[in-house]
């Protein structure tokens, strides 16, 4: 038996021959490690780029979205669970290599190429391979992840990248091993090695009702964001729907996500957001130093932009992101 | 609509049946046909050099030293 330990994030899963990593979709064949998923997405849709979400990356513009199946993460409350909770026999695949996400991007008039839905750690090859053809073909390639994975092959991918949005959901690494079987410090270091490395960063979190919806929880996270990343780092508070394993929880009120908008506000966040919810002062930008509206939305359409040249329009202020 | 058992026995015999001998080795010949089409495709895609379905992933190493 000819064992094989992934190295790709940090459960280092230990596989023996004919088995799969936890992640489902990679496997030990004769000794070596196989990805099961390479060019074989189960999911490809063109979005608003606002639905990633990104909110300061080339706004109104489209991104060619990708995953596959699978995940290395098992959080209880998974909004996209039934693909990123099943193994690639279990979606609908498509045969569309690299090169073919590529042209269909371009094709689709797409600015950028998004690997989401599920988590791109886990089909790290193929959208490694992808990022590099993307790149060369002037596309923006954006991630957006759990962050748990090992800092060399995030290492490895920073240099074909250029904006991510990372989900932390919760800070405590109880939290994490109760909703999701990981640990936090793995996401913390994945957020601060994109930040080191000058990738734009926004970050997630999913508000679940009893979960991490006290107003100690979102101080948390509001601090350390601005102490270690950034205060000009956009968070997005992000509505729960009951789906998965918490079906007996009800949809985050629009007063919760209120609620921490302005806890993280209160602790010196300039950009800060709450998604899916289709409207209200949550889904616009403001310019951090006189208040005036720089980009209004509507759900994931833009209804109005201020900004010139990435500036606020009234005092010039430079707003953080990739504007062109 | 319903079909009355009596009508059934009065048709004349085989136009009610499935397939006959002759429609039956058709179909085989078809069928076995398609497999080697697929076959020989196989082949043409290896000997145009295409990879198996599988990717090799980066970021792993043998375990044969840990235990368990
Ligand atoms: S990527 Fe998958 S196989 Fe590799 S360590 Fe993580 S869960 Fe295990
Ligand atoms: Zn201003």
């Amino acid at each position: 038996m000819q064992h094989v330990e992934c190295l790709l994030c940090p459960r280092h899963c230990r596989i023996p021959e004919g088995g799969r990593g936890d992640c489902r979709v990679r496997a030990n064949v004769d000794g070596k490690l196989f990805s099961l998923v390479y060019g074989k997405p189960c999911a490809v849709h063109v979005d608003p780029i606002e639905k990633k979400p990104f909110f300061h990356v080339l706004p109104t513009s489209t991104s060619f979205s990708i995953a596959t199946a699978g995940c290395n993460l098992h959080c209880k409350g998974c909004q996209n669970w039934t693909i990123s909770q099943r193994p690639p026999e279990e979606t609908d695949n498509l045969d569309l290599p690299p090169e073919a996400v590529v042209r269909e991007a371009l094709r689709a008039g797409c600015r950028s190429i998004a690997y989401t839905y599920s988590d791109p750690v886990i089909f790290y090859e193929y959208t490694f391979d992808t990022s590099v053809l993307a790149r060369q073909a002037g596309l923006l390639n954006l991630l957006h992840t759990a962050g748990y994975i090992e800092k060399a092959p995030l290492a490895d991918l920073c240099p074909e990248l250029h904006a991510a949005n990372v989900d932390i959901k919760g800070m405590t690494d109880d939290f994490y091993h109760r909703m999701s079987r990981g640990t936090l410090q793995p996401v913390l270091d994945c957020v601060l090695a994109l930040k080191k490395a000058g990738i734009w960063v926004e970050i997630t979190n999913l508000v679940v009702p009893t979960w991490n919806d006290r107003d100690e929880d979102i101080r948390a996270l509001a601090r350390w964001v601005r102490t270690y990343a950034g205060k000009d780092v956009p968070v997005h508070f992000s509505r729960f729907w009951p789906m998965h394993e918490l079906t007996n929880l009800p949809p985050t009120p629009e007063d919760t996500l209120a609620r921490a908008r302005k806890i993280a506000m209160a602790e010196g966040l300039q950009y800060v957001y709450i998604g899916n919810i289709q409207s209200g002062n949550g889904n616009n930008t403001y310019c951090p130093d006189d208040g005036q509206l720089l980009i209004a939305r509507d759900g994931y359409e833009v209804t109005e932009n201020h900004l010139v040249d990435g500036k606020c329009e009234r005092c010039g202020t430079a707003i953080p992101g990739i504007w062109k | 609509m319903e079909t009355k058992l009596d009508e059934l026995q009065t048709r004349p015999a085989g136009e009610n049946a499935g397939l006959d001998r002759r429609d039956f080795l058709k179909l085989c010949a078809v069928a076995t046909s398609g497999l080697f089409l697929n076959k020989v495709s196989g082949w043409l895609n290896l000997l145009a050099g295409q990879k198996p379905p599988l990717k090799e992933a980066r970021f792993y190493r043998r375990a044969d030293h840990l235990a368990g």
